[in-house]
């Protein structure tokens, strides 16, 4: 047991003394996936609403595809664009794979259905009266789907950190995608299981001290809005 | 003070087999007050919906000035003109000042302030309180104080004195006063006729789909309410 308290302590004083290699690796995993929520709640938010507001054909077909399409494994979508993005694929003249682009592109689409789908209940669960009220007050459809947007800002919050936990750690989109390729798209999971594999346990336990106590910090933030999600209005 | 003129003629509409609303006419002006009654389930909110262009209706035409148009294409004037207010009010997230600014945001034209609305509607105590948590009789004078930033042209109120006490429902009259004394157009839907006897001009019934206007001289329960109108003043 002396080597692992030995590796905890060693991986402490990489985090606290702030080592290059270990930070460099949390920077690029955090850089990766904010790019990749951030460009994917615009689109998700629009297509939520729109699910939420308009009846259409295939409407629930949509709405239970995004709903199975969260618990679709990482590497089936990394397997998916990689193989669009690969020399000899569709998309291979974008000389894109192994680049952070492709990590974001498969972790904007990691995160997509879990936006949506989260975005969609929280829009249900808004009163109809809210876009009524707005738009009888005035507002034109883009100012009522802004005050709406606000009305359910914690659920969406909600659905904005679940989004984020689950593409900040997973490994299998990011390995495919990116390659691991040191300073440049190794980021936390593709380090932990690189350097685990190598018998390094110190950076690996550092890297996963911050994934755990990300886990954590979200984790407080998500029930702190649960609370403040509970409706105050009996109607 | 203007003077105008909507003439909505042939309302109708369907819920799946069911005719709640078959060709009906209504036509409101300025200063003009129009009482609506009918049992529950006969199509009241219904009808005020499609007025305020907040429901589409099965088929409806709209004659405004001299001009005689599909419900459909009149649509964006009716939202401009009308405004209908919830037989249980929506009050947005944030207090009651939060609501009122809102409404100002949103009618950027409004000649009327913050200030001025807090007066008319009485708001002073409860300015500061978060909106959800206001009583039913208080979130009605928030709702009414919105309409009075809003000057529309006519405002559809959905029965407005349902869950008020005695002293609050006098409150609710006056200032229904003060608007129609202004020159708005005001439609209500209401179980409480009686109320209303000094303000109306115009007593429209809704039963099996029909709307019928009831003649002055069909008096309810022995009160002549044209004769008690003369009594009163301003009215
Ligand atoms: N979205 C809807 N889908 C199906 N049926 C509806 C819908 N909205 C209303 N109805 C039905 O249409 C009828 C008229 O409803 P509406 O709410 O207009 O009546 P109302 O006169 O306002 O009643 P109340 O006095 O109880 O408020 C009712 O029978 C109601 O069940
Ligand atoms: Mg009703």
């Amino acid at each position: 047991m002396g080597n692992l308290s030995d590796a905890l302590i060693e991986a402490l004083k990489l985090l606290l003394t702030g080592d290059d290699a270990t930070w460099t690796i949390i920077g690029i995993s955090f850089r990766v996936s904010t790019l990749a929520i951030l460009s994917a709640i615009p689109p998700a938010l629009l297509t939520a609403f729109l699910l939420a507001h308009f009846r259409f054909p295939g409407r629930k077909l949509l709405i239970s595809i995004f709903s199975a399409l969260m618990s679709v494994p990482a590497v089936v979508v990394g397997l998916t664009l990689f193989v669009l993005l690969s020399r000899h694929g569709p998309l291979g003249d974008w000389r894109m794979l192994f680049t952070q682009t492709a990590m974001v592109m498969g972790q904007f689409l990691l995160s997509f259905p879990i936006l949506v789908s989260m975005a969609l209940a929280a829009f249900q669960s808004v009163d109809q009266r809210a876009w009524e009220t707005a738009r009888t007050l005035g507002a034109d459809p883009m100012q009522a789907f802004f005050t709406l947007l606000h009305e359910v800002r914690f659920g969406l919050m909600t659905a904005l950190l679940a989004g984020f936990g689950r593409i900040i750690a997973e490994v299998g989109a990011s390995m495919m995608l990116g390659g691991n390729i040191l300073n440049y798209t190794r980021n936390i999971p593709t380090a932990i299981a690189l350097e685990t594999s190598k018998g390094n346990f110190a950076q690996g336990i550092a890297l996963g001290i911050v994934l755990v106590l990300l886990a954590f910090v979200l984790n407080a933030f998500l029930h702190a809005l649960s609370h403040r999600n509970t409706p105050q209005e009996a109607v | 003070m203007s003077r105008f003129r909507y003439a909505f003629q042939g309302i109708t509409h369907r819920y799946r087999t069911r005719t709640v609303i078959s060709e009906a006419r209504i036509t409101v002006r300025d200063g003009q007050f129009t009482l609506l009654v009918g049992d529950n389930g006969a199509g009241k909110t219904t009808l005020l919906k499609i007025m305020a262009g907040l429901q589409r209706p099965l088929k409806a035409e709209v004659l405004i000035g001299e001009v005689q148009r599909d419900w459909r294409q009149w649509r964006k004037r009716l939202m401009e003109d009308f405004m209908y207010l919830h037989q249980q009010p929506y009050l947005f997230d944030g207090s009651v000042e939060r609501n009122l600014r809102y409404t100002l945001r949103v009618n950027p034209q409004s000649c009327h302030t913050l200030e001025q609305a807090i007066e008319w509607a009485d708001l002073g105590s409860i300015i500061d309180q978060p909106a959800k948590n206001l009583s039913g009789g208080e979130k009605q004078r928030v709702a009414i104080a919105r309409a009075f930033l809003r000057d529309p042209k006519v405002i559809l109120l959905d029965e407005p004195t349902a869950n008020l006490d005695q002293a609050s429902k006098r409150r609710m009259l006056e200032l229904l006063e003060k608007l129609k004394g202004g020159g708005m157009g005001i439609v209500i839907a209401s179980h409480d006729p009686d109320l209303f006897l000094s303000l109306q001009d115009e007593r429209l019934q809704l039963r099996r789909g029909r709307l019928t206007n009831l003649q002055p001289r069909e008096k309810i329960e022995g009160v002549d309410w044209i004769n008690h109108r003369r009594r009163s003043p301003g009215g």
